[in-house]
């Protein structure tokens, strides 16, 4: 059985997060749980429309970036 | 049935007890809130309590002490809770209660439900201004 | 008592709403947030359709995207992987090619383990459907208790003591629209209400709820205070 991460995130929403399960799948999407959920949260794209009580698309990214869905020709 | 109704009927049978319990039990009531509130009669403030340690023994039996998502103590928390505070005094209006008023007959409550949203609409204006956390991304 | 139930009815019946909230729909009860929702219906139907497509996709086809999107974020991972390179803990160090999947638990509670098969695990976010339907219950659910205690009536009077404090006609709708957007202002900014605060977040004994609860109490309290205060 391989670990997850020991560390506690950072950003306090990871639990509830839609993202977030995303990214343990693999390691190497690890980098965006590293790069904002543990470290620069109030950088997050989630994290900014959550201020202002805004729903957040399923598939928008930290970054802003939405999850393209045209790579798999949908 | 899909997975997809199986969510609805859930909501929707939750959403039922919820409002019949609360009617029930006075918490739409505005005399009711109102004697609690002033100390007059402690029915309503025992169930309420009552309901907080029955469910906590509930959750206690169930989880055997296991944690749930943490909601994060906020900027908000406080001057959020006396703004809530002080609405739930004047005009009865629990979110919940108000839903639960509409269904007793209560139209008035439309009102209090309008300005409520009205409300939530403001009130995350300034959330995001003052870069207030919600706790989560979403409901 | 004016057909209320006892105390010890009304403790038992909200706690199993809100124990069976977690336990039979797997999320913890709370009014607020979901009420929230309606107040950005648009963005809120799209982010559903945005999830319903979503939730098509087959976990390879997901993952395709998210690596193609951390690819363009990110830029190529360094040759011992990401996982060594981010991290300093546990994962050992991976070839780009040779990763292994990382098995999908839910996701531990701060501090403590997830309480597995109720609130804790995320669960599938419902629609806007679906939470509407949860609103709609409780108006249907205020309805048959009104019924059942031969309480139900269809009028503009929310009692004796409000007016009488308030007032009536025009001046008590007033009060109403003042108390509604107080209340809506700060269960927005203190993220929750007397159900998701009081009820689930005390008795979970979160600190946050806690503190939010005794808050709202005494505010409500001294707000009574004084109203009363004025024909004493």
């Amino acid at each position: 059985m391989i670990a997850t991460a020991t560390r506690p995130a950072a950003c306090s929403h990871v639990a509830t997060c839609e993202l977030f399960p995303k990214f343990q799948r693999r390691a190497s999407l690890k980098v965006w749980q590293t790069f904002y959920c543990e470290g620069r949260f109030p950088n997050c794209a989630r994290y900014q429309l959550s201020l202002e009580g805004r729903p957040v698309p399923p598939n928008l990214l930290p970054n802003g970036r939405e999850l393209n869905l045209q790579v798999l020709g949908l | 049935m899909t997975a997809r109704y199986r969510t609805h009927l859930e909501l929707g049978a939750l959403g039922t007890l919820l409002g019949a319990a609360a009617s029930a039990a006075g918490f739409t009531d505005f005399g009711q809130l109102h004697r609690m509130f002033t100390l007059g009669e402690s029915r309503l403030f025992l169930t309420f309590t009552g309901a907080v340690v029955l469910a906590g023994i509930g959750f206690a039996i169930h989880c055997r002490g296991a944690g749930m998502p943490r909601r994060p103590l906020t900027r908000g928390t406080i001057p959020g809770a006396l703004l809530f505070g002080a609405g739930w005094a004047i005009a009865g209006a629990c979110p919940g209660a108000v839903l639960a008023q509409i269904g007793e007959g209560k139209l008035a409550a439309l009102v209090t439900l309008g300005a409520l949203l009205a409300g939530i609409a403001v009130g995350n204006r300034i959330k995001g201004r003052a870069g207030i956390d919600s706790g989560s991304c979403g409901a | 008592m004016s057909g209320y139930l006892p105390w010890y009815a009304g403790a038992a019946a909200l706690a199993l709403v809100a124990v069976g909230s977690c336990i039979v729909a797997r999320r913890p009860l709370g009014v607020s947030g979901i009420l929230s929702r309606m107040v950005n219906l648009r963005a809120e139907l799209e982010a559903d359709r945005a999830r319903a497509a979503s939730a098509r996709l087959s976990e390879a086809e997901l993952e395709r995207a998210l690596l193609a999107a951390t690819l363009e974020a990110f830029g190529p991972p360094p040759p011992a992987g990401w996982a060594a390179a981010a991290t300093a803990s546990a994962a050992p160090a991976l070839g780009c090619g040779s990763e292994v999947l990382l098995p999908a638990a839910a996701l531990p509670a701060r501090g403590g383990r997830a309480c597995k098969g109720t609130c804790a695990s995320p669960a599938v976010r419902p629609s806007v459907a679906a939470h509407a339907l949860f609103l709609a219950g409780i108006v249907v659910g205020g309805f048959v208790a009104a019924v059942l205690r031969g309480g139900f009536h269809l009028t503009l009077d929310m009692g004796p003591d409000f007016g009488r404090l308030l007032g009536t006609g025009g001046r008590g709708l007033a009060f109403l629209a003042l108390g509604g957007f107080l209340a809506g202002m700060g269960v927005t900014i203190a993220g929750g209400c007397s159900t998701g605060h009081g009820l689930s977040g005390c008795s979970r004994l979160q600190p946050a709820s806690m503190v939010a609860t005794a808050t709202f109490l005494g505010a409500a309290m001294a707000v009574s205070l004084l109203l009363a205060g004025r024909l004493a």
